[in-house]
């Protein structure tokens, strides 16, 4: 441990092969990379603040920044011991954090990096912090897990995936007035689970991380419970298309929420579209049909939308539509017009293609085959 | 028929020309105008004449110069004089010479903003430059935040805002103090007594954050008239301010009346209906299209003028669409509207509550109807101050209620013509306001032991703070250390700002139709009240409390409602008392507001056809107050064996009378407004066994002036007896007990008995107890200033 004038900082080192959660860090570090963020090197940063509240009076008397190390992953803490010295440690580290060109955080994006770049506009300097390359882990947290648990707090995430277990630890709301208790009193020892509690958080972050990427680099093979349609969309932004679908797919398996099994099933089908495949859109839709969740009347929408405009059928696009328009009870109302409307438009174009024969019936030749096709 | 003969009418018409109780003509000003000074921008210039402004009025200019020589400024014209060029013209001028140069514009309400950007945003249309100017409120999207923060020109926003919102987050905002040159403060006057000592504080905190950043911005300040703009401006920014008050717009002369309504029943005194009155008197004025705005004191009346009055637009074939209402409680977009069609000349007649007061720009009427006294001569004004053309003649007239207030005004005039306007007075250095706000400034900027933040203490207050935890001392610099965010639990006003919600459910689909302050809905929306919207009868369904959500339908009846409120007042705890001949105490008091019930008036007759129960929970509130129990020798209850007694008539007066008196003087004691106090008075209290008159805060929790009512006793009843035996008038007048209707014949003499008793008495009362060490010498100078200020 290093002192200076009112500020200390202090350093720890855990092995590679050191198991936090579900890996070696060794693996997490290697494993996190299909998460992010961009950049060559990553530090891991967490702190301890005097308030939850944010704004320009909360203090950030704990900084934890690790970085992968020589066989390692070091952990240096800087502790604000006296409030004055706030500009000196910042400064420090300034230099230490510019020696990364990407940051992973937890629920940095709302909490630590906002308060860290209020500090140093205090301190009078600049420090483009929040502009940086980073990943916030919490994102990828609330989308993988968050229906599954109910949460998405670090505390959860330990006990229910990466199932680490904390011996000395304070709850963080608590670790406000152990600071001001210490401020007051200069009794260091109140702040000794506070140091350990940040480390515990960094080696989390680490963990967490790992297992993101591992999921997003992986998705066929997870070694922990997910939530299939979150892990689709987080893949699916990240161009995994395929693979998003497949987890689409598996959501869709089981998902027995109206409003998710939707969603699922919409990205689903819009992945079908794209990639121009109408039979599965088709038994994607008239499985929903079946299945009862989403409304009826709803999967008979997109059965019609699908025939008429994938497989350009307006009789049986038609068809569809009254169906739908038979089956809404309440819940769709405000739908209804908009069904109308189509059924007023189909009418017109399912007129039309008669009258104009060779195209139409060609059209409808093809959807024919697809319809007996499915009928076999 | 025009305006004149409609007056001409008036006079000689000996049927209508009884009823008038005052008659004042205002002489025609002509226009002063003045070149732009040299130092305006030409392209504003140019702009400007774009707009068909080809010149300033004297005081625009004088503003403009006084501003361009780094002076702060408060502006005091009437209504209509173009007051908002006071400010944008340095404000744009500026902008175009610095184009990263910033402006905040404070406005205390968010109609008032909208208002007011509007007419900036023209400007800068016709300047064809990029000056971004936005508001920033509770309604502003958080998406576009980021954008006002760091490219918004002029940011518009209330104090409220800056203090929970801009100031806590100033590093969030960092090129808006970098380069703040402008503080534009509209409407000065809105901010006096606690509320006003709490924008003082929020405007000390935005001083320290501009230090921070090393900008030191201008104040440009616009005040209602008032007794004492410029020491007022002094006082709410600290800093010495030019006074601009000799207006040079142009007025056509006005005539100002008092209107009295006949006695119709002489055995009880009773006249006839004001609103009745105010109906017939805007009845020619509507058939001839004048444009006529009538203020009612209370939304209720607002809506039953806005009733009448589209009666009588249909009764002399005109579109009732041309009369519209306008109060508090419409939505926003209702209420642009109708300020557009008021300028536009869509709409001829509105019926207002002070929700329109302000300045709000509704381009020029030419007649005002005020339905009942407003309560101070400096809200007559400014609501009389609606009607003002910029040639024409215009009309103004304050039809009495039989409220003694009124009453009294009536039969003296002079009290108002002659009275300067009452004073805005404000104490930054209340010590729980100060306490407060200093741990936001702590909590903004760590605060260095030498700081100056006020006139005053705070070394003691950041002591007893470091006490508690909250901050903590380096040695140089006090740091707020607590975890709670201190400026959510300060509110500035002592009104909450819930509402509930109008939900009309005539139609399958809900709609909401407009929303009511918490205080008020008791009154308004409880179960069976016919709610007025938009002069459309709505019946209250059911009242959710708990949601803040009434549930009405729409219906066509032919009557009203009107609720009672009973206020009482309950005594929670007694921090100190003091015996001797006028027993005194101050404490934790509980005042309670207790719907009780309902009655059903006709529409038009006001004939009673109904009432029903009111079952509300009542409303309380926990604040201080301070109380007098009678002296011994007058109290005496009434009976057989002790004489001589005074009658509960008597006594009632009495009471009233004292409390008036106390009432009235406080103020200038404590530097807060009238109406940061209520007064309630009791024949036999159930806490003392005895008649008792009470003074209590008005803000929740108190700030301590009930305390210093306390402390402050004996100077307390010498400036009452001083008050009330120097007043001029014979029986009573709202200037000392308050009117004789209310306090009886003998009220005055009584409370001048019992006040003198008091001071006879060889002990001048002595506390019992004391609170923590006051600051002598400090009070004594602000009570001496405050004295000084208020001659
Ligand atoms: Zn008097």
């Amino acid at each position: 441990m290093t002192t200076s004038d009112g500020f200390d900082i202090r350093t720890h080192s855990w092995p590679l092969d050191r198991v936090h959660g579900l890996r070696p860090l060794g693996d997490a570090l290697h494993l996190g990379r299909t998460a992010g963020p961009e950049g060559n090197s990553i530090a891991w940063l967490d702190t301890e603040t005097t308030g939850l509240a944010g704004g320009t009076g909360t203090y950030v008397f704990l900084i934890g920044i690790a970085a992968a190390g020589d066989g390692c992953v070091c952990l240096t803490q800087y502790f604000l011991r006296d409030l004055g010295a706030e500009p000196d440690m910042l400064e420090l580290v300034g230099d230490h954090l510019r020696r990364f060109d990407a940051l992973v955080t937890f629920n940095g994006t709302r909490f630590d990096l906002p308060l860290l770049q209020t500090r140093f506009l205090l301190c009078r300097m600049r420090a483009d912090i929040e502009a940086e390359s980073h990943l916030d882990v919490m994102n990828l947290a609330r989308r993988l897990w968050y229906r599954r648990l109910g949460g998405y707090s670090m505390a959860l995430l330990e006990q229910m995936i990466l199932k680490v277990e904390r011996f000395i630890d304070v709850p963080g709301w608590v670790i406000p007035s152990l600071y001001v208790q210490f401020l007051h009193t200069g009794d260091f020892d109140v702040l000794e689970p506070v140091f350990a509690h940040n480390a515990q958080d960094i080696l989390s972050l680490v963990a967490l991380h790992g297992l993101a990427g591992e999921l997003l680099a992986q998705p066929d093979r997870t070694p922990v419970l997910v939530d299939w349609f979150g892990l689709g969309r987080l893949l699916d932004v990240r161009g995994k298309v395929e693979a998003a679908a497949g987890c689409y797919r598996v959501a869709l398996e089981d998902e027995r929420d109206p409003s998710v099994r939707r969603r699922a099933a919409t990205a689903l089908a819009r992945h079908y579209r794209l990639t121009g495949q109408p039979e599965q859109l088709l038994d994607l839709w008239d499985h929903e049909a079946h299945t009862g969740i989403v409304p009826g009347w709803l999967a008979l929408e997109r059965l019609a939308m699908v025939w008429e405009w994938e497989l350009h059928d307006p009789r049986r696009a038609l068809a569809y539509t009254d169906h739908a328009i038979a089956s809404i009870n309440g819940d769709g109302d405000h739908c209804c017009a908009r069904l109308l409307h189509r059924r007023e438009r189909l009418l017109r174009k399912a007129t039309t293609r008669s009258l104009r024969g060779p195209e139409g019936a060609e059209a409808i030749s093809a959807s024919e085959e697809i319809a007996s096709l499915r009928s076999r | 028929m025009t305006l004149l003969q409609l007056l001409d009418r008036l006079q000689s018409d000996p049927r209508l020309s009884s009823r008038i109780a005052a008659w004042k003509t205002i002489p025609a000003r002509p226009a002063n105008s003045s070149p732009f000074p040299d130092a305006v921008n030409r392209d504003l210039v140019r702009a400007l004449h774009h707009r068909g402004i080809e010149s300033l009025y004297t005081h625009q200019a004088e503003a403009f110069s006084a501003v361009h020589a780094g002076e702060h400024i408060v502006v005091v014209t009437p209504t209509a004089s173009g007051k908002t060029l006071c400010y944008n013209l340095p404000v744009l001028n500026r902008i175009l010479e610095e184009p990263d140069a910033r402006a905040l514009y404070l406005f205390p309400t968010k109609a008032l903003s909208a208002d007011q950007v509007d007419e900036l945003q023209q400007l800068v249309k016709a300047l064809n430059a990029d000056i971004k100017t936005f508001t920033y409120d509770g309604d502003t999207p958080a998406s576009a935040r980021r954008a006002i923060r760091a490219a918004g020109h002029v940011v518009v926003t209330n104090p409220d805002m800056l203090h929970t919102a801009i100031l806590p987050h100033h590093t969030k905002w960092l090129r808006l103090f970098e380069n703040l040159r402008y503080v534009i403060i509209d409407e000065l006057h809105q901010y006096r007594g606690v509320f006003g000592s709490h924008v003082a504080n929020v405007i000390r905190r935005l001083s320290r954050i501009c230090r921070f950043y090393g900008s030191d911005p201008q104040f440009i300040c616009t005040s209602a008239t008032i007794g004492n703009p410029k020491e007022h401006a002094q006082r709410l920014i600290g800093r010495p301010v030019t006074l601009v008050d000799r207006t040079g717009a142009p007025a056509g002369e006005k005539v100002i009346a008092f209107i009295n309504p006949p006695v119709v029943n002489r055995e009880l005194g009773i006249r006839a209906d004001t609103l009745m009155e105010v109906r017939d008197l805007a009845s020619e004025l509507i058939r001839n299209q004048i444009p006529t705005i009538t203020f009612g004191r209370s939304r209720l009346a607002a809506e039953l003028l806005t009733t009448y009055l589209k009666d009588l637009a249909t009764h002399h074939g005109r579109d009732p669409e041309t009369v519209r209402g306008y109060r508090a409680g419409y939505l926003p977009s209702e209420r642009r509207a109708i300020e557009r069609g008021l300028r536009e000349g869509e709409i001829r007649a509105v019926a207002a509550t002070n929700a329109l007061e302000l300045g709000i720009d509704i381009g020029q009427l030419s007649a005002a109807i005020l339905a009942g006294y407003p309560g101070t001569i400096a809200s007559t004004w400014q609501q009389m101050g609606r009607a003002g053309r910029t040639s024409e003649l215009a009309a103004a007239f304050l039809v009495a209620t039989s409220d003694p207030l009124d009453q009294y005004l009536m039969t003296h005039p002079e009290y108002f013509f002659d009275q300067s306007p009452e004073h805005a007075l404000i104490n930054p250095d209340n010590t729980l306001v100060l306490t407060s706000h200093l741990k936001c400034a702590v909590f903004e900027l760590p605060v260095d032991h030498d700081e100056p933040y006020g006139a005053s203490v705070q070394a003691e207050i950041m002591r007893h703070l470091q006490s508690q935890q909250i901050v903590h001392d380096d040695g140089r610099r006090w740091h707020y250390v607590a975890d709670r965010f201190p400026a959510e639990e300060i509110s500035l006003r002592s009104a909450s700002t819930e509402n509930v919600v109008i939900i009309d459910e005539t139609d399958p689909k809900p709609q909401v139709v407009g929303e009511v302050d918490l205080a008020s809905a008791p009154a308004l929306v409880h179960e069976h009240a016919i709610y007025m919207h938009l002069s459309q009868q709505y019946h209250v369904e059911r009242l959710d409390w708990e949601q803040r959500k009434a549930y009405v339908k729409r219906v066509e009846v032919d009557y009203y409602t009107d609720a009672e409120i009973a206020v009482g007042i309950d005594v929670l705890s007694e921090d100190a008392g003091a015996r001797g001949p006028f027993p005194r105490a101050h404490g934790d008091v509980v005042v309670t507001y207790r719907p009780t019930i309902f009655k059903k008036l006709k529409l038009f007759t006001q004939e009673n056809v109904g009432w029903g129960q009111i079952t509300l929970p009542e409303t309380t509130m926990h604040t201080t107050g301070a109380w007098w129990v009678l002296p011994e020798v007058i109290a005496r209850p009434a009976g057989p064996k002790q004489s001589p007694t005074w009658s509960n008539d008597r006594l009632q007066g009495a009471l009233a009378a004292l409390s008036h008196a106390l009432h009235n003087i406080a103020p200038l004691y404590l530097m807060c407004d009238p109406n940061d106090l209520g007064r309630v008075h009791e024949i036999r209290s159930p806490h003392t066994g005895r008649p008792t008159i009470y003074l209590y805060e008005r803000a929740p929790g108190g700030v301590g002036l009930a305390e210093r009512l306390f402390r402050f006793h004996d100077e307390l009843v010498k400036a009452a007896i001083d008050l009330v035996s120097n007043c001029g008038c014979e029986w009573g007048c709202p200037s000392c007990v308050g009117p004789v209707l209310e306090v009886g014949s003998s009220g005055k003499a009584d409370c001048l008995t019992i006040l003198s008793s008091v001071i006879a008495s060889p002990e001048m009362s002595r506390p019992s107890s004391r609170g923590p060490e006051g600051r002598g010498d400090l009070l004594a100078n602000e009570i001496a200033s405050s004295l000084r200020s208020s001659q």
